[in-house]
């Protein structure tokens, strides 16, 4: 198995593929393609035709986008738990993790992830603002739902606290 | 920015996992600079 992921201090897409791979205990090989270079697109394109990462490659198959990603894995790999086994958090692990894919592009645009520094102090946004409330919102409810130590979502929520953690 | 307790652990959670731990290691020793990505 082999996973095709951006630069590790910028690619938060990347980071959430790798993560849910790395949860499955597969072995696996990673192939990294560097980002915003005149080559980068068509880089990817050797893996998948949608030129974005991550991508995940076994066998024959390639899986593009991380959620598509994610959900593969969870069928491939059911040992690992990917996903809660009760039905109910299973499905408020799922609008968590697909509200997370499609939403928050306020924060993400205005904080995107940058392992190697902190960045400066920036005003505050209330888009942004709203965005991170809304993060730790869900958070918390959870926290009510299932528990302190029963966080349901396990590790796809990743990305997203990387960048609330460069929210501080 | 500020987060109340729930939050800081569970950012700090996530944060010690070791898996992120090994990404942020790697992370950080790359060269490859993105000029978009590094402006305040």
């Amino acid at each position: 198995m082999k996973i095709v992921i951006g630069n590790k201090n910028y690619s938060t897409w990347s980071l959430r593929g790798w993560l849910a791979l790395k949860q499955t205990g597969a072995e696996f090989t990673e192939v990294m393609v560097p980002l915003d270079t005149p080559n980068t697109h068509d880089a990817i394109r050797d893996y998948s035709s949608a030129r974005r990462v991550p991508v995940l490659i076994d066998g024959s198959l390639s899986v593009w986008d991380r959620l598509a990603i994610v959900e593969y894995l969870a069928e491939r790999f059911p040992q690992a738990g990917l996903w809660p086994a009760d039905r109910e958090a299973r499905a408020h692990a799922r609008a968590v993790v697909a509200e997370m894919h499609s939403g928050f592009t306020a924060l993400r645009g205005y904080y995107p992830m940058n392992i190697r520094r902190v960045p400066a102090a920036r005003s505050r946004v209330d888009d942004v603002e709203a965005d991170v409330a809304r993060i730790v919102e869900i958070w918390r409810e959870m926290r009510t739902r299932f528990g302190a130590g029963g966080f349901p979502v396990r590790i796809f929520q990743c990305g997203r606290c990387v960048l609330c953690a460069r929210c501080q | 920015m500020a987060v109340d307790d729930v939050a800081r652990a569970y950012i700090d959670a996530v944060l010690n996992h070791p898996a992120m731990r090994e990404w942020y290691e790697a992370a950080l020793a790359e060269a490859w600079i993105v000029p978009s990505d590094e402006v305040d």
